[in-house]
């Protein structure tokens, strides 16, 4: 097992708690109003203790563990995650993919957004063309949004 | 006679042969690929084939399946980088021989050893799944959900750095499963008054989302590997070097089809075990292992794609995908309307034959397409990724739409891919998540009959002790759970040091 844990590594485990107690507060209130054992609220019940017990073992197990960010401020620590977790490029792509699907979804039309969405996604730009292709690609795709 | 005549469709209508072969050759070169799994591949052409005549889709879906499994050797081979996870084992014999200039002659005997894995899988599956389906009959809710049980531990703990993380994916992927109308009292869950919900989250827009976009994504972190060029002569293997290994050909298949046959266990697994079986059992290789071994070649190619054919033999007897890709498979067959469980042999046994003359005719193709183009296979492997990815992308997001024609699973399939990524960046399985949404109805309908028909919990556990295939499939979990244990891994690895030491 590997003795050091990511950056953010710790905390993504919180969050999986945090999902873990959401569904057992959720199933819970399922259950009550179905008490019994083959009811549809049991089987999310046990999954929310399943999820819960799951992610606290996780945790136990990271806390054993150095972390690559430990001893720094919390708010130091959460921008390095994020940058761990959402580098540049791979922000781009999610950035990118997200507005081809709002412009999908505002009715540009398939052939529009995807000729604009290969024409700037098959190169994936340079930290300094970031913002401007950024800007170029929404621009493209409100002009045909606002045409159609 | 009835059989035989289910056997012989796709010689009445060529076309499907024409699919097969297609789908074999587009099956080499996304599996070539690095980055575009079986699984992607498949979940992908799901969504496209979704209308399509049954026969059609099968066709080329099995194509497709054969062509990615052999089609990861090759990149393992020229590249040293598996394009599948099946295909680990062989980069680990199989670059050192590319490196000596070897590579055609590698690429030769490991398409004639997938060959042969192939055929004996597909006749495991043509006599096995019938007597497996015969057996099925007899399983009781109960049985049902320890299997699934079964198939969810071992996705989430074979191949994971951990086995708590695959479970919670696992656990995360039955909970998604869980969400819209309870199947058996239609009683709406985890849907927030919010109507798109009721219907329950779409598993093939999970699937694109959490291994196709996730993918992209993970690999755009090293979008600037350098693209390596590569030389190929003479791939055909003589008739003699065929029959020198043939016996390991045969010996690994065994081995591939049986741990295909385990719920949960698929061809990255089976070519590691025979790969480690083929180091201790072969004596004398001519090259040392790892240093370019042929065995080193034969038996994981051989194993792995005889997996595939294990890996139906649970899928359509009993429902329980083998693997992650027989999981979409699952998905995409109950899509054109077969119903993959104990009945199959009874309701569709054309479609069950026809999917069993399907493999035999794509592992003819694959030998065909194995033996040849591979100069053009070279420049495939060489596309650069920045047209690559928003190719994937493209195709993901025309599939996830192309579902249920809703543009709001795109945005599902967008949050699905994210999800995926962030879980692989911190080591968390995604497969398990996948075959946890697929197997959360089954999951769920058998606890609950099982509950029903035993009246209290108390009771349905007792009837695990009590009822011989319960009794058998709990042994097999308990041994499974065992096994990856770190305590039993601590005592197998201090038992195999005590091994070497006295050895040398």
């Amino acid at each position: 097992m590997e003795n050091k844990t990511k950056p953010g590594e710790k905390g993504f485990a919180f969050v999986l708690l945090g999902f873990g107690i959401f569904v057992l507060v959720s199933a819970v209130d399922m259950y009550r109003q179905s008490p019994s054992v083959s009811s549809y609220g049991a089987m999310p019940l046990f999954l929310g203790i399943l999820l819960t017990v799951f992610s606290l073992i996780i945790i136990v197990q990271n806390f054993r563990k150095e972390s690559a960010i430990s001893g720094k401020r919390f708010s130091e620590q959460a921008s390095v995650a994020l940058r761990h977790l959402f580098s540049k490029d791979v922000t781009v792509m999610i950035l990118l993919l997200l507005l081809y699907s709002i412009a999908l979804f505002l009715g540009a039309g398939f052939t529009v957004a995807t000729s604009i969405y290969l024409l700037v996604g098959n190169e994936l730009p340079d930290e300094e063309e970031l913002s401007e292709k950024c800007s170029l690609y929404s621009a493209g795709y409100g002009v045909c949004a606002f045409g159609i | 006679m009835g059989n035989l005549e289910f056997m012989l469709l796709p010689f009445q209508q060529p076309i499907l042969i024409l699919l097969i072969a297609l789908g074999v050759f587009l099956g080499i070169y996304i599996g070539a690929i690095p980055g575009l799994s079986a699984t992607m591949a498949i979940s992908l052409l799901v969504s496209f084939t979704f209308s399509w005549e049954t026969n059609s889709a099968l066709a080329i879906m099995m194509g497709i399946h054969c062509g990615v499994v052999y089609g990861g050797s090759r990149s393992a081979i020229l590249l040293n980088i598996p394009g599948a996870p099946a295909a680990v084992a062989t980069g680990l014999d199989g670059y050192p021989l590319a490196k000596k200039g070897l590579a055609g002659e590698a690429i030769g005997i490991s398409t004639v050893s997938s060959v042969i894995g192939g055929y004996i899988g597909v006749i495991a599956l043509a006599f096995g799944a019938p007597l497996i389906s015969g057996l099925a009959l007899k399983f009781s809710p109960r049985d049902y959900l320890l299997l699934a049980f079964m198939g969810l531990m071992l996705v989430g703990s074979l191949g994971t750095k951990s086995m708590v993380k695959g479970f919670l994916s696992a656990a995360i992927g039955v909970t998604l499963g869980m969400v819209g109308m309870d199947p058996l009292s239609g009683t709406p869950r985890f849907t927030y008054g919010n109507v798109y919900l009721m219907a329950g989250i779409d598993y093939i827009t999970a699937m694109i989302g959490l291994f196709g976009v996730s993918e992209v994504l993970q690999q755009v972190l090293d979008r600037d590997a350098p693209v390596v060029k590569q030389k190929i002569d003479r791939i055909v293997p003589s008739f003699k070097t065929v029959v020198k290994y043939l016996p390991l050909s045969i010996r690994s298949s065994i081995v591939g089809v049986l741990v295909g046959a385990l719920p949960g266990a698929g061809g990255d697994l089976s070519a590691l075990i025979t790969y480690d079986q083929a180091k201790r059992t072969v004596k004398n290789p001519e090259v040392p292992f790892g240093e370019g071994a042929i065995e080193g070649l034969v038996a994981p190619e051989s194993a792995n794609n005889a997996t595939i054919g294990g890996a139906f033999i649970p899928m359509l007897t009993l429902g329980i995908p083998g693997d992650a890709v027989t999981a979409v498979m699952l998905g995409a067959l109950t899509i054109h309307g077969l119903k993959p469980g104990p009945m199959l042999m009874t309701d569709t046994p054309h479609l069950f034959y026809f999917i069993v003359m399907s493999f035999i005719i794509a592992n003819l193709f694959l030998l065909i397409f194995g033996l040849t183009g591979v100069k053009i296979f070279t420049k495939i492997v060489e596309i650069p990724k920045g047209i690559l990815f928003p190719s994937i992308i493209i195709l993901s997001v025309v599939g996830s739409y192309a579902i249920n024609n809703s543009l709001y699973d795109i945005f599902w399939m967008l949050g699905f891919g994210v999800l995926g990524y962030v879980l692989k960046r911190y080591d968390y399985p995604v497969a398990p998540a996948v075959l946890g949404i697929i197997l959360a109805n089954l999951i769920e309908t058998n606890y609950r009959r099982a509950i029903i028909l035993d009246r209290t919990v108390p009771k349905m556990l007792l009837g695990f002790f009590t009822n011989p295939i319960s009794h058998f499939l709990l042994a097999i979990i308990v041994m499974m759970f065992v096994t990856q244990s770190t305590k039993y891994k601590a005592f197998r690895d201090a038992r195999a040091a005590k091994r070497s030491e006295k050895s040398s």
